[in-house]
């Protein structure tokens, strides 16, 4: 069944009629998408992550951290015991140097997806449909921006994100890789083509400047800095997106 | 399902990313910082044991965090009440330093404060969805209990904090919030 948005509202209110209401939670258990239209409905969202903002503190966890995993125990003896494994930012190539059918070899193995391919994947899904309907009020941007700036750790301004090049801010959305906040911004170019602005939580990366790549078919322009990852990619205007990213970067890093 | 020791370095690195996610699903849990500390080494020591039961492409912060709630609900939660015969007293409201803006810090140490004060099942289901982003029926797997109950939990909590959303919405207006 397709409930009309002032329905979820009065659900979310608690003002809804008891039966409409129970039928709703009947229908959340199979329907993904009454969830996440009922999920972007909850106001009380942003204002609780305000309150959990500086929670907890960073020398405290720092502290924790310290406990837990500086003192060697049969659980974790294994993952401190030097190897000839090397990480990079804990998530991407490694270098291994084998033998291979009786020859040497030194090759990268990935030993997880490039985190960029990912977020190419889910990009491409995007089309100006998907977006067509996204009609965020500056309330709704602000409030989107200030969770997703509590999730991240990076303060996000509604005023980095306008003027960028004729881009429209529609939508801030807090998705995740491997455990770590991914913060999608997605825009709209002047043709209504959909371009996102994406940010991934990575302490361990270390500072890159800014490259241009072709993803998925898409151009793009990614960067790291200050224990963050960076990436603006949609659409095939390489141009548009590197002067993006540079605008950006000078507001945001 | 993670493989070697560079998967192995890798595990341990994820567990220190999801550290201020776990911590404060832990507060949630336990209401008091001290038992959230507890709660976490414990939490992450059994996941690091673990660790070969983790499937890989899984969302290893739901995987953690039902771990989390098992190890409180099992065993630390029993504990501490025949310590103290409270269930759900201890309540955490000055854990936020006073820092940059006046204002916006008054009302999230107040938010924070309301959030702590509710009951110890719409806490956690409060911030699992609204703090930590989760979805009900990921909060709902992660508490081991029906999407209803997250809903009624839900709806119970948004009653209390309800009044932390208008006084929001006024001070934005009158522009003392960023």
């Amino acid at each position: 069944m397709t409930y009309p948005d002032e329905h979820l509202r009065s659900y979310l209110a608690g003002s809804l009629d008891p039966e409409t209401a129970q039928q709703i939670e009947a229908d959340l258990e199979n329907d993904p998408i009454l969830e996440q239209r009922l999920l972007a409905l909850e106001g009380l969202r942003p204002v609780v992550q305000q309150g959990f903002a500086e929670i907890p503190e960073t020398d405290h966890l720092k502290e924790l951290e310290h406990k837990i995993f500086a003192q060697p125990t049969a659980a974790n003896d294994h993952a401190s015991a030097p190897s000839f494994v090397r990480t990079w930012g804990g998530r991407a190539a490694t270098l291994v140097v084998g033998l291979a059918m009786g020859t040497s070899l030194i090759y990268w193995a990935d030993d997880t997806p490039d985190w960029r391919q990912e977020v190419a994947s889910y990009q491409a899904l995007y089309v100006k449909e998907t977006i067509a309907s996204l009609d965020r009020s500056e309330h709704e941007l602000k409030q989107e921006l200030v969770a997703a700036s509590t999730v991240v750790g990076q303060q996000l301004n509604l005023s980095d994100l306008n003027d960028l090049d004729g881009l429209k801010l529609l939508r801030t959305q807090v998705l995740g890789h491997e455990g770590a906040p991914l913060i999608q911004i997605v825009f709209a170019d002047p043709n209504g083509a959909p371009v996102a602005f994406c940010i991934l939580k990575d302490t361990d990366a270390a500072g890159t400047s800014m490259q241009s790549t072709s993803l998925k078919g898409m151009a793009s322009a990614d960067w790291t800095g200050n224990g963050y990852r960076y990436l603006v990619i949609g659409g095939q205007n390489q141009s548009r997106i590197d002067t993006v990213a540079k605008q950006i970067h000078s507001r945001v890093l | 399902m993670y493989f070697g020791k560079k998967y192995q370095k890798r595990f341990q690195s994820d567990l220190i990313t999801l550290m201020p996610r776990l911590w404060r699903f832990a507060l949630s849990l336990a209401g008091q910082k001290d038992l959230a500390d507890d709660l976490v080494q414990a939490t992450c020591l059994r996941a690091l044991e673990r660790e070969s039961q983790f499937q890989a492409g899984s969302n290893f912060a739901a995987w953690t965090m039902t771990i989390c709630r098992s190890i409180w609900l099992n065993e630390m939660r029993s504990q501490h009440l025949r310590k103290t015969g409270q269930l759900d007293t201890a309540i955490e409201s000055n854990l936020i330093d006073p820092s940059p803006s006046p204002e916006t810090n008054i009302f999230a140490a107040e938010v924070f404060k309301q959030v702590m004060r509710l009951p110890e099942g719409q806490r956690s289901v409060v911030e699992l969805v609204f703090v930590e982003q989760f979805t009900y029926r990921e909060a709902a797997a992660i508490l081991g209990i029906p999407i209803g109950t997250v809903m009624s939990r839900l709806s119970a909590a948004r009653k209390t904090l309800a009044p932390l959303q208008q006084e929001q919405a006024s001070q934005m207006k009158k522009g003392e919030l960023a």
